[in-house]
């Protein structure tokens, strides 16, 4: 797998053009003169609009394979962009080639200049007050995960599947040592307990019914128990699997403190069946089973929030979670398998479903991160001893759920009033998560 | 004595300048208009360019040209139409690149001023790819073909070259080749981009600022609100985001006055506007 890096990444809305971060760089590099600057801020135009124009220390970098003579070269430890004057000629070709203005000519030192990352500590990054700059660290979860072993090969996905990238992810943090449950829905039918023969997954799998997910799970446990050895039990199941179908064997194992990693896929909806409505698809929304026409709008009631009810069984862990904030996920599995090992541990994963919902196929992390930014989804967790639940990412300036809403197509049809019904179910459940907290 | 007026040919006159010699510049055959790196510069700029070469003692020789060259007796003799005589103890000839194509003569690979490709980088026999210096594609501004014998623009081809190869797409096949190159001569910088021609104005709008003191010289050229070309010396513009511009014919509708009266920052925020 490839290696990740931490880089430099520019929030245009939140910069206010104060100019901090070029008195920053000419501290850090010892130059005098704002045209030197590493990092320029746009500024002086009628429309307001500030942003910084900075080297993105791109992964194909167009300076580089123009550089005639190598004196810029990607590094492999690091992924800065360096520039090395003694091979340098003065071409200025690279000027030519990036289109992001992150290399330039330096006309006090008479040759091209540009950002290095301060070594790993960027100096324009610390004095950012409005955090328009931020130094993101998160490759370091990618280069450490991308080495861990993939248990989920071959697989019959939609293209563009979140539940793809979950299996994904999942699978290879929990390990071989695991006996995995797939009940009916989208996890199986991506041919995890059989296709031709065989199974995509790399860990022992079996396939319960609809209602009996968690009861099963928690016999094989208990007679892993019995004879000694410590294996994990996962069970990968959707929202019909979980809140609904599936919600009486969930609940017993939860209240008798079952030890397992119960994870529901939550893409509201029967989306392997043909896409009809469960407990947990949300006012408004359109599936096969709540049309919208001249009689129906989508569905008619609020979606039920499973996270609260298991967190009121009192599991050792309950946690909501997205890929799209992937750094937090894996913390979320980290202490859920943890968690385990004492009782019940239960993530609840934001999964939109690109067919079942309607939209394209790249934007299915985006289509996550609005509705986290938004307040649709919000990220947190609960720790059994800790008695109170704990936001994990709060967004700094959150999005009208309209910014979500827009980006799916199961909620196209909805008029003002549906909109802003959904932003005050949103408003409400972000209060009630707050005194919970 | 430097016999071309290209890029290459005032690089080595500089370069033999920093050396101590004294330089003679001609051109090496008859040009409609005598100005130095003609293909990137229009009159003026080059006049304001050659300023500084003389000012470093080049002589330049731009009306006539040489007709005949002898080597004797250790010492180079230029003759030139006029009947002036230059002799020098080195001669550079820089006359141009021109791709060697001759082993192609009877490969069915169809050729002209070079290798003749598509907008995939294919030549005119299946499996065989062509990009770089011996490629002649697509013109970006007609549609002719031509050769565009520039690194940056090599390293897009190669991609292109390489993906369809190897059954792959890029996100757009070979938009065309634009004119570009940057030059940086006794510290000053001068870049050129797409069409340089002040001459064709029925059908380009020319927006200039010329600061000679300040040896500073821009100017832009339009086709409606389309940038289709940029000249500048020591100018602190990023060449790479007005590429940008000019391939993506964006058009700049009514940004246009104040991407003329401020360019610096006004691309930069076109460059934020287009990223997604």
């Amino acid at each position: 797998m490839g290696k990740a890096y931490e880089t430099i990444a520019v929030i245009p809305g939140l910069c206010d053009g104060c100019g901090d971060c070029v008195t920053a760089c000419l501290q850090a590099k010892g130059i005098k003169d704002p045209i030197q600057s590493r990092i320029k801020p746009i500024k002086d135009l009628k429309e307001s609009f500030f942003a910084p124009t900075i080297c993105l220390q791109c992964g194909d970098p167009a300076c580089v394979s123009s550089c005639p003579a190598k004196a810029l070269t990607k590094s492999p430890e690091t992924g800065v962009i360096e520039w090395n004057k003694d091979n340098c000629v003065n071409c200025l070709l690279c000027t030519l080639a990036c289109p992001y203005g992150g290399v330039f000519f330096d006309p006090v030192e008479e040759h091209v200049a540009k950002c290095d990352q301060c070594g790993g500590d960027p100096a324009c990054v610390k004095v950012c007050k409005p955090k328009a700059l931020v130094y993101r660290h998160e490759s370091e979860i990618f280069n450490r995960v991308g080495d861990l072993e993939d248990l989920f090969v071959a697989n019959s996905c939609c293209q563009g599947c979140n539940t793809e990238i979950l299996i994904r992810h999942v699978l290879r943090r929990v390990g071989p040592n695991t006996v995995l449950a797939t009940p009916p829905g989208c996890v199986p039918g991506t041919g995890s307990v059989g296709v031709n023969g065989l199974t995509t997954t790399k860990v022992p799998v079996f396939h319960p019914l609809l209602t009996n997910t968690a009861s099963m799970l928690a016999g094989i446990k208990r007679y892993y128990n019995r004879i000694g050895r410590d294996v994990t039990m996962l069970a990968l199941a959707g929202d019909g699997g979980t809140a609904d179908v599936g919600f009486q064997s969930l609940s017993g194992a939860a209240e008798r403190g079952e030890q397992m990693v119960f994870v529901c896929i939550d893409n509201e909806g029967y989306m392997n069946t043909g896409t009809q409505r469960s407990g947990t698809t949300p006012f408004g929304a359109w599936t096969s089973t709540t049309p919208v026409g001249d009689r129906l709008r989508g569905k008619a009631s609020d979606q039920k929030y499973m996270p609260l009810i298991m967190m009121m069984h009192r599991c050792e862990y309950v946690a909501t979670a997205t890929v799209a904030y992937l750094d937090d996920f894996y913390k979320k599995l980290d202490h859920a398998i943890e968690a385990s090992k004492r009782g019940l541990a239960y993530l609840h994963v934001f999964s939109p479903c690109v067919s079942g919902w309607r939209f394209d196929t790249s934007m299915t992390i985006e289509v996550q991160r609005m509705a986290v930014e938004s307040n649709y989804f919000p990220l947190w967790e609960f720790e059994k001893d800790k008695k109170k639940i704990r936001f994990t990412h709060v967004p700094e300036h959150p999005l009208p759920i309209e910014r979500y809403l827009s980006m799916v197509g199961k909620f196209r049809h909805l008029d003002d009033e549906e909109v802003a019904h959904l932003q005050r179910s949103a408003d409400d459940r972000i209060e009630l998560l707050r005194s919970l907290s | 004595m430097v016999m071309g007026t290209g890029l290459v040919g005032m690089h080595a006159a500089e370069n033999f300048v920093h050396r101590g010699m004294h330089v003679d510049v001609l051109r090496a055959r008859a040009r409609k208009n005598p100005r130095i790196m003609p293909n990137y510069f229009d009159e003026e700029c080059s006049g304001m360019i050659q300023k500084v070469f003389e000012s470093h003692g080049v002589n330049f020789y731009l009306t006539d040209h040489a007709v005949r060259v002898a080597y004797e007796g250790g010492e180079f003799t230029a003759t030139l139409s006029s009947g002036k005589a230059l002799r020098a103890e080195m001669l550079l000839v820089c006359t141009g690149i021109k791709p060697r194509t001759e082993f192609l003569s009877h490969s069915g690979v169809k050729v002209d001023e070079g290798i003749l490709v598509d907008r995939k980088m294919r030549t005119s026999v299946d499996h065989i790819w062509a990009a770089g210096d011996v490629a002649q594609a697509e013109d970006f501004f007609s549609p002719s073909k031509i050769l565009n014998a520039i690194l940056p623009d090599a390293v897009v081809q190669g991609k292109i070259a390489g993906a369809d190869m190897s059954g792959g797409r890029l996100e757009s096949d070979y938009v065309g080749g634009i004119s570009m190159n940057t030059f940086n001569f006794f510290g000053n910088r001068a870049f050129s981009i797409g069409v340089n021609d002040s001459e064709n104005g029925e059908r380009y709008r020319i927006e200039k600022s010329v600061s000679p003191s300040a040896n500073v010289y821009q100017k832009m050229v339009f086709q409606g609100n389309v940038l289709v070309g940029m000249t500048a010396i020591n100018s602190n513009l990023d060449p790479g985001i007005i590429m940008n511009l000019v391939k993506g014919r964006v058009d700049l509708e009514e940004d246009c006055p104040e991407f003329v009266g401020n360019p610096f920052n006004m691309s930069r925020r076109l460059m934020w506007k287009l990223w997604r």
